[in-house]
């Protein structure tokens, strides 16, 4: 039986021209090509030649080495010839199957959703401790450094208020357990930031002159804001933000890397969505610290409650919609929850 | 009044070299004539037309096959295995779109073929990843790092461009023969860094200017076999784009404050912080419209510019007649397809928006397109160029 394949295009190597011929399967592994005249053409071997996986209905392609390229239309009969004489295409086969194409129209969507969910957020706790000292160190030293040099001043709190602090909260340290990290606090004067503290992953924590003025001087008050900078320490939160944005940017590019201008637009808030999903979590973490530990060190139960009440007095008002676009929980469910937590 | 001209004793040969003899400028009514008398004879090669060169010149159309259910099946299956590999197959889910999209694109009864090996777009992968997470963690962990990164890859990035369109064209073949890009990396770093820099003390009016160099190094570094495509744009066209594109922004931009105004002012019951988020999400969203509208409207004007001035001599030049308003349709419907599906019309909008470009050219093919000679797509010398292939990537993660 020989199967003849008409509307077949010829182009022979190394020029522009075409050449309408008609392929003819003399044997399994064999065929030959003529031209409009019936003239052979090519006579080869379905070994020596390389046959361009199905995809799609696009034409078939064989190329034959140093002779030239022959596109085939594709139909039935012509992949049955190339599929049962050459390696199966496994790839084109998994794209033709109905059920798999179902299957992964939900794994994907689902399989994406546990990744950024679960995968990722574990994938930085490891990465966070694996990081090693020194460069949690040189991290620390050179973003303090960066800040100083930008929009921090030198406090204006007087060595003996500074002094009186550390004293204080240098007892505070052995009451957190033997797993809290070594900390280091210092003063800071910031308009930019206004009042506000911050933790660096090397444990130095900077409270600026504003957050003292703001909470005016109390010292449980201070103290509940340091526990919640003392949380992000314990957890490695830097290093775990860090990890978490970088994987996800990573991902997202990857995975919908090719867009244009607007749908990477879209892809962009997505990421800045996730992120703030993100930090947000870590926030509630560092909260719930703080929350944990106030008793142990005898603060007044709702210090941290009231702290965040003075903060959310210089903050614009919020509502539900901003949860996307903030990297910081509401203000009014932290309070609600530290009010939850410390009824108790 | 041009004379008619009577070609009724005419051979099938008589009209084929009166047509290839004319002057098409001169006489465009004859021209006309000629070429629908020489389509209806019983002569003319309909079947075999694709295989033969031109007499004079033929104007197709660029067609694309691609069908949105065919693609989608790839699509996702791709995907899922992209996910379940960790990334590592989305290399060959590139090459399986591209071929895709390539062969799906058909130009005067000849398809587009993409022959780039997965492994060379893994290898670009990686780079590009690896470049990433440096400049990532260099972010992270200090500043002074961090401007050193910037510093090197902003003086790479003309290298990368090159490479990547070098790449891009290598794999690219049509008729067999592969495209070519000969850009070198000293006339990129002056296009793609210093004209930029430079711009910014001209107050950024000579922008316009900037971004035509850019474009003509791009597509006069063409080439098609032996033949070099050529690209004079014209400054003008980038001026009356680029400040078109200006306005339009500035006035949807004031149009917009404006409108804020009242719609904040007719919400003024409401809860403020109702109000601050109302209005935030309305910025958004005014800004992505004002983004879309007069990048649309540049996009449009300089491709068609492009397609009309560039060719390939003696053997091609182009036509496009992208409307604005068929790109902002395009673009406004792709996102918002793409946000109420939550991604899932990623292939619809990817086949429609081929199909949009492909309906919007022309091609005008001539004579000299069947005598290019060049590297065929699998030449064996193609295995003596390993060495310029180990260079050979579209670095990046796209």
């Amino acid at each position: 039986m020989t199967l003849v394949i008409n509307d077949v295009c010829f182009y022979p190597d190394g020029k522009s021209q075409s050449l309408p011929v008609s392929v003819s399967v003399t044997s399994e592994r064999q065929f030959c090509v003529y031209d409009a005249e019936q003239n052979l053409v090519i006579e080869a071997y379905l070994s020596d030649v390389i046959v361009k996986d199905r995809l799609g209905s696009i034409p078939r392609e064989i190329i034959v080495p140093d002779v030239g390229l022959l596109t085939i239309p594709a139909s039935a009969k012509v992949d049955a010839w190339l599929t049962q004489s050459m390696t199966t295409s496994t790839i084109a086969k998994l794209e033709s199957n109905t059920s798999l194409i179902l299957a992964s129209s939900i794994l994907v969507p689902a399989v994406l959703y546990v990744f950024f969910k679960f995968g990722i957020p574990n994938a930085a706790i490891t990465f966070a401790d694996y990081v090693p000292q020194s460069m949690v160190e040189i991290a620390s030293r050179h973003t303090l450094v960066a800040l100083d040099k930008s929009v921090l001043n030198e406090s204006a709190l007087s060595d003996e208020t500074q002094q009186q602090y550390q004293d204080q909260w240098a007892q505070i340290q052995p009451l957190l357990g033997s797993t809290a990290p070594e900390v280091n606090i210092e003063f800071r004067q910031s308009k930019t930031m206004g009042a506000n503290a911050f933790a660096l992953p090397n444990g130095t924590i900077v409270i600026t002159d504003e957050l003292v003025t703001l909470l005016e001087h109390n010292t449980d008050l201070l103290t509940a804001i340091l526990l919640h900078e003392i949380g992000h320490v314990a957890h490695k939160h830097s290093m775990r933000l860090i990890a978490e944005t970088m994987a996800t940017s990573l991902a997202i590019d990857y995975f919908f890397g090719d867009l244009g201008a607007l749908i990477e637009a879209f892809a962009g808030i997505s990421n800045t969505v996730i992120q703030n999903q993100f930090s947000q979590k870590l926030e509630w973490e560092a909260d719930n610290f703080a929350l944990a530990h106030i008793p142990a060190l005898n603060l007044e139960p709702d210090s941290f409650a009231r702290a965040m009440e003075k903060l959310a007095t210089t903050l614009p008002a919020e509502s539900n919609l901003e949860k996307f676009v903030q990297s910081h929980p509401l203000m009014r469910e932290r309070i609600e929850n530290a009010r939850n937590k410390t009824k108790l | 009044m041009e004379q008619e001209m009577d070609y009724s004793h005419y051979s099938y040969q008589d009209l084929l070299s009166a047509r290839a003899g004319i002057d098409v400028i001169a006489h465009p009514q004859r021209t006309q004539i000629l070429d629908s008398l020489i389509a209806q004879h019983s002569e003319h090669p309909s079947e075999q037309s694709i295989h033969q060169a031109p007499q004079g010149l033929r104007t197709v159309a660029v067609n694309f096959f691609g069908k949105t259910n065919e693609y989608y099946a790839i699509w996702i299956v791709n995907l899922l295995l992209t996910i379940v590999t960790l990334g590592i197959y989305s290399a060959w889910a590139t090459v399986r779109t591209h071929r895709y999209f390539y062969a799906n694109t058909e130009i005067d009864g000849h398809r587009f073929s993409y022959l780039a090996e997965p492994l060379q777009i893994l290898k670009g992968r990686i780079i590009g990843v690896f470049l990433l997470a440096m400049y990532f963690v260099a972010v992270a962990f200090s500043p002074l790092a961090a401007g050193i990164v910037m510093l090197l890859l902003f003086l790479a990035t003309p290298l990368f461009i090159c490479m990547s369109l070098r790449f891009r064209m290598r794999v690219s073949a049509y008729r067999n023969i592969r495209f070519n890009f000969k850009g070198r990396y000293g006339r990129a770093f002056l296009v793609f860094v210093l004209l930029p820099i430079m711009s910014v003390f001209t107050l950024y009016l000579a922008l316009p200017w900037v971004l035509k160099k850019i474009d003509e190094f791009i597509y006069s570094n063409i080439s098609y076999g032996d033949k070099t495509m050529q690209a004079e744009l014209d400054t003008g066209d980038y001026y009356a784009a680029s400040f078109g594109a200006f306005f339009i922004g500035l006035a949807l931009f004031l149009v917009a404050i404006f409108g804020f105004g009242a719609s904040t002012a007719a919400l003024s019951s409401a809860e403020p912080s109702d109000k601050f988020t109302f209005s935030t999400i309305m910025f958004m969203v005014a800004y992505v419209f004002v983004i879309l509208l007069s990048s649309s409207f540049y996009a449009a004007r300089i491709r068609n510019h492009i397609f009309n001035t560039m060719q390939l001599p003696h053997v091609a030049s182009f036509e496009s007649d992208l409307s604005f308003s068929t790109l902002v349709w395009l673009r406004v419907s792709n996102f918002l397809l793409l946000i109420a599906t939550l991604g899932f019309a990623m292939p619809w909008i990817k086949i429609r928006t081929a199909r949009v470009y492909a309906q919007a050219t022309k091609v005008n093919v001539l004579p000299g397109i069947a005598n290019i000679t060049g590297q065929s797509s699998q030449s064996s010398s193609a295995v003596g160029e390993e060495v310029a292939n180990l260079f050979d990537m579209d670095v990046g993660l796209g």
